[in-house]
């Protein structure tokens, strides 16, 4: 699992990336570098679905790439796949990994999680007769939910501990056996208590990184199915309440995305922001990353974003210094940048 | 005023009768008599002050050491169904302390780190509440001849004072008579009374091993966990070993091993703890980071793969094993080069005369001033954490560094300081000398072990130690355990839920 993500990162970035890059991605480094990134190569699935993940951790895993001979690290540390790679590949299962929708919900899913492991915990127990135990999520905020559904359903419990185990038994039984293995073995109730990460990657002879990676994926998919079908499963979407889709936006672009809107200037929103100008270019160019129908029109016309864009395709890069050589430097890094987020946009658009 | 301890002890805490000197330390504070309890490990010494709390009403505030071990506590207290607890410490988030804080005059019980004590707004906040007893957990910590000496805990005789001067519990399970007097000394209380029991351990018998090398060790405890099936534990002085053992052993033994240490991510340090309380573990290979809020009853084996650095933590440590009464066994595995171990922990602690030196010589020139960063400090003497605290500490205490400015650094001064280091240094040898000596006993073990705490060493209901007539190989503990079958999900899922029958 963690080797087809990073050759998947790797295939997408097409040589003009590094493992930093690949790192800054998966831990959902919100940085307008990352974003571009993650829209530009279509690898915003994978963002911040592995925000536990060393960094050291990552760079022994590529070189390990490199020694199956599945990945190839230029001079420039700037890896490409090779054909033994592309290969592995594509003979991956889809299904075990296409639930990922790391730009859209990471920033919920831990939320998420800790209630479901929580909750799990306390129906289980309860059902079982156990009435005092530790607390398997030791987060305030989560067994302060915790308790006010107990208090809001003490009546139904016994109906919900019924429904939360058909809920989990009918997801798991359409996902990928291994994975459903290892989150059961994760869960803590009526008197087992889960495994360690560590105890989870001996007991299925996994390695590190895929333990995490393929609880994620469950995680994600169990997420999502209850937050689509509330009739199906009421307690797991009981679990979704009040999360939704993170605003990757950071607050500070959001606060100079609306003086745009107002009208102000660039240099004016420098003077009252006391910023430096790249700062408040980073924020212009993630609110038209983030925001579809954000117009740059101040910045730049319909044709300049269209001729950045053809050339872009033309010279099949996102690589902003072949852009800009192949313009003659008619436009700046900023205006590339801009261009380039507008121009995602307008694909999307046109593939729909 | 006269209460039915009994019957209060059965309904609120669910058990018969009192063990040994809970109800003596417990009926003194109820008439308002400040007490020292020396109880050994694994007497309850909790129940000591949480059941004074429920029948005292207002607040009991319980100062301990370590934030972990009361964060612990207040878990296993919430999970007996006993609520009105709290553990105000640094590591909460800001909306839990708020919360917390907001409604501290609710909570029965209040424990509280001695660094967060110093707190003005708190100890203003705490003047205002009722609290009816002030009770010191560790309290050795108090004494520069206690194996863990807290500077922190230097200060308590003044809280006590600005809260009105509440009744005093001072608790500890290994305190020296010469400890003792010290702890008195130190809280200006003289005439605290004094609830000495002994420590030893009778049902526990004792055994030392030299081996040549770590790997003979190890070989040694995978011969003795053959013939051996319980819960056992394995203390190791670094993170790194506990985990390499703890590999090892699973290869080559059929039981279920795992490590546990400081250095493990939060949720994974909770699953162990509970999977070895619930019997879904054989082996702990630990480091003393282990075991402090868990109260395992039935552990019957417990090894030190290797040495503490004295005596008073090996009887802590040891203490774990057989708190349900039952026969145990501790065995101590050392080799020649493991002397250096200790001694190394104890060099980290304290600086070095030479560094004295120079840390004097460069803050002598900023008089007046305020004194430097830590970090800045720290790295330009390449000192550790706790020998650049020790040095700051020493300075306060002499009146060198008052609000943050250094004022009077005097040859005197440090003349002084010099002289409480050499002390410190001397204390800490002898400490482990006085280990060294142990391993190397040859009559009764169990009473050179105990000698320095009680006058009186009781009979042992086991074979006594290897210095009489105790064998490590005599041991055969085989206790039924439930398997460990791999099953699938589905299974798991049921099992869990408790859905179907059969399973």
């Amino acid at each position: 699992m963690f080797d087809h993500v990073v050759l998947t990162c790797v295939d997408r970035f097409r040589g003009e990336r590094t493992v930093s890059g690949i790192y800054h991605l998966l831990t959902g480094k919100r940085s307008s570098q990352t974003l571009q990134d993650a829209k530009g190569y279509e690898l915003d699935r994978l963002f911040g679905i592995y925000p536990s993940l060393k960094r050291e951790q990552l760079e022994r895993h590529a070189q390990a790439l490199v020694q199956d001979g599945l990945i190839q690290i230029n001079e420039q540390s700037f890896p490409t796949i090779t054909s033994g790679g592309a290969e592995q590949l594509s003979s991956f299962p889809v299904d075990e990994l296409k639930h990922f929708e790391g730009m859209v919900w990471h920033g919920v899913i831990p939320t998420f999680v800790k209630r479901v492991y929580l909750l799990l915990q306390m129906m289980a127990n309860s059902n079982a007769g156990i009435h005092h135990y530790v607390p398997i999520v030791d987060d305030y905020g989560t067994q302060q939910w915790v308790r006010t559904v107990y208090h809001q359903f003490q009546d139904k419990l016994p109906k919900m501990v019924e429904s939360m185990y058909e809920e989990i038994h009918h997801l798991l039984k359409k996902h990928p056996s291994n994975q459903a293995d290892l989150f059961a073995y994760r869960l803590t109730g009526g008197g087992i208590i889960g495994m360690t990460i560590d105890q989870l990657k001996r007991e299925f002879g996994l390695n590190g990184g895929d333990v995490e990676l393929m609880l994620q994926h469950t995680h994600y998919y169990l997420f999502l199915e209850s937050k689509k079908k509330k009739d199906q499963y009421p307690v797991l979407h009981l679990c979704t309440k009040g999360l939704d889709a993170t605003h990757l936006i950071t607050r500070s672009a959001r606060k100079t995305y609306q003086y745009i809107q107002q009208g102000l200037s660039l240099q004016e929103i420098m003077n009252i922001r006391r910023l430096k100008k790249s700062t408040i270019q980073d924020h212009i160019v993630e609110s038209a990353l983030i925001i579809p129908d954000f117009s740059i029109a101040s910045f730049l016309s319909e044709q300049d974003v269209q001729e950045i864009n053809k050339m872009g395709i033309q010279m099949n890069t996102k690589k902003l210094k072949q852009i800009h050589e192949a313009l003659n430097g008619k436009y700046d890094y900023f205006e590339l940048r801009l261009a380039l987020a507008k121009g995602q946009h307008a694909i999307k658009e046109g593939m729909t | 005023m006269r209460h039915d301890l009994d019957s209060i002890l059965k309904e609120n805490f669910g058990f018969n009768e009192f063990r040994e000197g809970q109800k003596e330390v417990i009926t003194d504070v109820l008439e308002g008599e400040d007490v020292l309890g020396i109880l050994p490990t694994g007497t309850g010494k909790s129940l000591c002050y949480q059941l004074p709390a429920k029948v005292l009403g207002g607040t009991t505030l319980v100062v301990s050491p370590l934030i972990s071990l009361m964060v612990d506590q207040v878990k296993q207290l919430k999970a007996t169904g006993y609520k009105a607890v709290t553990a105000v410490n640094s590591f909460m988030d800001q909306p839990e302390r708020n919360a917390v804080l907001k409604n501290l005059d609710q909570y029965s019980l209040v424990y509280i780190s001695p660094e967060m004590l110093q707190n003005d707004w708190l100890q203003h906040r705490l003047k205002r509440m009722r609290v009816h007893l002030f009770v010191i957990d560790e309290a050795h910590c108090i004494s520069q001849w206690g194996h863990e000496f807290r500077t922190d805990y230097l200060k308590l005789h003044q809280i006590i004072e600005n809260l009105g001067h509440p009744t005093v519990m001072a608790l500890s399970a290994t305190a020296t008579p010469e400890v003792q007097r010290d702890i008195m000394e130190k809280l200006k209380l003289p005439h605290m009374k004094k609830r000495i029991y002994p420590m030893d351990k009778q049902n526990i018998s004792f055994a030392v091993e030299e081996c040549t090398s770590p790997e003979e060790k190890t070989d040694r405890i995978v011969q003795v966990l053959e013939k051996n099936q319980a819960p056992t534990m394995i203390y190791f002085s670094s993170r790194q070993w506990a985990e390499k053992v703890s590999f090892e052993l699973r290869e080559r033994l059929n039981q279920r091993v795992a490590f546990y240490h400081g250095g493990m991510e939060q949720t994974d340090r909770m699953l162990v703890q509970q999977q070895f309380m619930n019997n879904q573990l054989d082996v702990i290979c630990c480091t003393s980071a282990f075991g402090m809020g868990v109260d395992k009853k039935d552990i019957r084996i417990v090894i030190h793969f290797h040495l503490p650095p004295q005596l008073e933590s090996f009887i802590q440590e040891v203490g774990r094993a057989g708190r349900d009464g039952g026969a145990a066994a501790s065995l101590l595995l050392f080799t020649r080069q493991d002397h250096y171990l200790p001694q190394r922990l104890i060099q980290s602690e304290l600086p070095e005369k030479n560094d004295l030196q120079q840390v004097f010589s460069f803050l002598k020139k900023k008089q007046g001033e305020e004194i430097p960063e830590d970090d800045g400090m720290i790295e330009r003497f390449e000192l550790s954490e706790s020998q650049w605290n020790f040095i700051k500490f020493q300075l306060e205490e002499e009146g060198a560094l008052q609000e943050g400015k250094l004022v009077g650094v005097t040859p005197e001064l440090i003349q002084e300081i010099h002289r409480f280091l050499e002390e410190r240094w001397m204390y800490k040898h002898n400490k482990l000398n006085e280990m060294l000596k142990w391993i190397h006993v040859s009559d009764c073990r169990r009473k050179a072990l105990y000698q320095p705490f009680q006058d009186m060493i009781r009979e042992p209901t086991v074979p006594c130690c290897d210095g009489c007539d105790f064998s490590m190989d005599d041991l055969s503990f085989q206790e039924e355990r439930q398997t460990y079958d791999t099953f699938s999900w589905e299974d798991r899922l049921k099992m869990i839920f408790k859905q179907g029958a059969g399973l």
